[in-house]
């Protein structure tokens, strides 16, 4: 048994840490509200230059074609700042995602290719007001039309909606089968007639997804996904891999900023003539969290090996997911309140990881869902 | 749910405080949060209805109610709209009682009659920036200069700066260190060499106009002096009074909200089939929400009768406010996971009850002080359970 990451990979943790420290992080107080246009566009020619670009993309197509370990590797050291908002990852090129990447022929040339260029911009479409962890309550419809599909039906909380060129949809396509085979995958441009963008939900995270609605809107046959019901199939490993890696590998930076910051200002903070950091409670809410933040790291990181082996780790992504990101969220409570006001004020980032983190428990796949495949998983095998 | 033993007359209170709040107040707490604006036109409706004077004696305008009325009352506000409930409890609270209790009588006839009527709000401020939960560091001072005091220093954390016709300032009156040197002047809004500082956004209860208050060689009359140098002491009753009073049953407000939301949410949203309502996961969470809220209510309920009959222990202000703050915590952090993503949406209340509650453990002395003193008691015998 060897636990230490490969020489590459260390090397890589380091050079993403730095960028952080020296980038990322001064940032925090000089662009609170959001990076300006000209700060994004240095820090996309930066992070191209360090070959931050397009990480998960296979270098046959222009991307780093890093593994999941070295990718969690990454959103553990990147997840140390707030500068950028949630979910806002075009800093390090544009978001692509296991869809596309699948793309062949004349698809890959209209949608996957512009992607990489910068030319459009996708959204990806699943959610719906009465199907968020329940994709199998779906209702958007696609009909077979001649060469065409008509789809119809209301897709919510989409992220980037509002400037997207095009979205990934998933639609029914056979009611009968429904989660199992019935859902299939469309390529929507979203200027096509009937394809409408109609609210946008400002959430605590500063994050504001869109409502999407869909009324009998016509999309070329040649523009399905795959065949008919391969929906979720194709979206899986997306899923699978945002588990490990946006959620749980993203826990353990903010987790690991939140110790910094908590035990530097339990250092320098003097009450009662004493630092905090003097204090046993004080010392207690910091070690619990380093305890915490141990066990979280080797939890994604074996997902992330195993998933490099080529195996199946659902159950892995999903205990991952469930502990990491309640693990950030205690992290970062505590780090709130080892900061007393200050922690409360909107001129420091520690209410910005307190508010960001709390939405991870619920965006893709709530705890509680978790908790529920993994119950299924042991009552099976145990 | 919980009935306590309310007489008629505290019934009414109640019954007429909600449904006041959820007609008028309720519509713009989601506007009040996000735009940062005081709903200060709350206070007059709430002075028309006679909550403005409740804790004060009827020679000064008031009804001459109790801490337990005043947690009935803020506790049915803080359901509609927390910073509306602040706004109560800066009026109704721990100024206006210390006035009450150490002010002299040309102080007590010159404000509180205006409290009561809801014209003048008097902010207390007492945290600095290096003297939060220990007052005895407090670093702005005040030096006697003839028949006025010529204070300097800067204060932070300061609720309903912006709004405030008159400041109670806890500042170093006398060089002696610690707590000895600490008492309070009144300075009124616009003396000169004062000055409203930087406005201090938070992540909750935004609508507070909190910011920093700003001492330049600013020249107060002798005659405003409230509290002289080592008098601390003698508003410590003030100041449990208000750890009751002012900022638990907001907590307790804002979660039975949540609660009620959440519930709400269960029943009406399906998901594999089947209604959320339908899950036991789901239920149990429902369920220990319900046990941790009466719990809260009851113990909450008990002090606030203890600290009116002046039978209360060191001990029981800083039990319940813990127990109150971190229930509240608990119970709209779970109503925004039974909620899901509209849970994290500004276009729903469930996240703006988890913002509003956050920083109530850190305000009024963090649960981490209150535990020092509970513990303290504990081991030095004076706490029998």
């Amino acid at each position: 048994m060897d636990f230490s990451l490969p020489e590459e990979l260390r090397s890589f943790q380091r050079m993403v840490r730095r960028f952080v420290d020296t980038e990322l992080i001064p940032l925090e107080h000089k662009e609170p509200r959001g990076l300006l246009p000209a700060t994004r566009d240095r820090l996309r020619a930066l992070t191209r230059d360090m070959g931050l670009w397009l990480l998960d993309v296979p270098q046959s197509l222009g991307g780093q074609g890093l593994s999941a370990l070295g990718q969690s590797i990454f959103w553990e050291e990147f997840s140390r700042s707030v500068a950028i908002l949630p979910r806002d990852f075009y800093i390090i090129g544009p978001f692509v995602g296991a869809v596309l990447v699948q793309l062949k022929g004349e698809q890959k040339e209209r949608y996957l290719d512009p992607v990489i260029r910068g030319e459009k911009l996708p959204c990806f479409a699943q959610t719906e007001p009465d199907a968020g962890t329940d994709p199998a309550s779906m209702r958007t419809r696609a009909v077979r039309d001649g060469d065409h599909y008509v789809i119809n039906g209301v897709k919510r909380f989409i992220t980037d909606a509002e400037k997207a060129d095009f979205a990934q949809v998933m639609a029914l396509t056979d009611p009968v089968k429904g989660a199992r085979g019935g859902v299939s995958c469309f390529l929507v441009d979203m200027n096509t007639p009937g394809v409408k963008v109609t609210t946008r939900y400002q959430t605590m995270m500063g994050e504001a997804p869109c409502e999407v609605v869909f009324q009998d809107a016509r999309v070329p046959a040649t523009n399905l996904v795959g065949n008919e019901g391969d929906g979720f199939r194709l979206a899986q490993e997306w899923i699978t891999l945002g588990r490990i890696l946006r959620h749980g590998a993203r826990a353990c930076g903010v987790a690991e900023r939140c110790l910094e910051m908590g035990a530097s200002y339990a250092k320098q903070r003097v009450t009662f003539g004493a630092p905090l950091a003097t204090r046993q409670s004080i010392q207690w809410m910091l070690a619990d969290t380093y305890t915490e933040l141990q066990a979280a790291r080797h939890m994604v990181r074996y997902a992330a090996w195993k998933f490099d082996q080529g195996e199946d780790v659902r159950t892995e992504s999903h205990i991952a997911k469930m502990y990491s990101v309640e693990m950030g969220f205690r992290a970062a409570d505590r780090c709130l309140q080892i900061h007393g006001g200050i922690g409360l004020t909107t001129d420091f980032p520690v209410e910005r990881f307190w508010r960001d983190q709390r939405a991870y428990l619920i965006t893709e796949g709530a705890a509680e869902v978790m908790r529920m495949t993994v119950a299924r998983h042991v009552l099976k095998y145990y | 749910m919980f009935e306590p033993e309310l007489n008629e007359q505290q019934r009414l209170m109640q019954e007429s405080a909600r449904k006041l709040a959820e007609e008028r107040f309720k519509p713009g707490a989601a506007r009040a949060d996000r735009e940062h604006a005081p709903p200060l036109g709350n206070i007059k409706v709430l002075a028309e209805h006679g909550f403005c004077g409740m804790g004060l004696p009827e020679a000064y305008g008031g009804s001459g109610l109790g801490v337990f009325e005043m947690v009935l009352v803020i506790e049915q506000i803080a359901r509609a709209c927390a910073n509306t409930a602040m706004l109560l409890s800066g009026t109704v609270g721990a100024s206006a009682r210390a006035i009450l209790q150490v002010g002299s009588e040309a102080q007590k006839r010159k404000y509180l009659p205006r409290v009561a009527r809801g014209e003048l709000l008097v902010a207390w401020s007492m945290s600095e920036p290096n003297a939060g939960s220990d007052v005895g560091a407090i670093a702005t001072r005040a030096l006697r200069d003839g028949e006025h005091y010529v204070i300097n220093g800067a204060k932070l954390w300061c609720s309903f700066a912006s709004l405030a016709d008159v400041y109670l300032v806890m500042m170093r009156l006398d060089p002696t260190p610690g707590m000895k040197g600490i008492g309070a002047l009144l300075v009124e809004r616009d003396t000169p060499g004062f000055s409203i500082g930087r406005r201090l956004d938070l992540v909750g209860l935004r609508a507070t106009g909190m910011a920093e208050l700003l001492f330049d060689d600013c020249r107060v009359p002798a005659e405003n002096l409230i509290i002289p140098a080592g008098g601390i002491g003698k508003i410590l009753a003030v100041l449990e009074a208000d750890r009751i009073g002012g900022n638990p049953p907001i907590c307790l407000g804002v979660a039975g909200a949540a609660f009620d939301a959440a519930v709400r949410h269960l029943k009406e949203r399906s998901q594999f089939g089947k209604p959320l309502a339908d899950n036991q996961g789901l239920q149990w969470k429902l369920a220990d929400m319900a046990i941790d809220i009466e719990a809260a209510r009851s113990l909450l309920y008990r002090t606030a009768q203890r600290v009116d009959a002046h039978k209360n222990s060191m001990t029981d202000a800083s039990i319940a406010k813990t127990f109150v703050n971190e229930m509240a915590i608990r119970v709209t952090n779970q109503a925004i996971q039974l909620a899901g993503a509209s849970g994290l949406a500004e276009d729903f209340p469930f996240e703006r009850y988890f913002r509003d509650v956050r920083g109530m453990a850190i305000g009024y002395g963090t649960t981490e002080i209150l535990r020092n003193t509970i513990a303290r008691e504990i081991l030095a015998g004076r706490y029998q359970p």
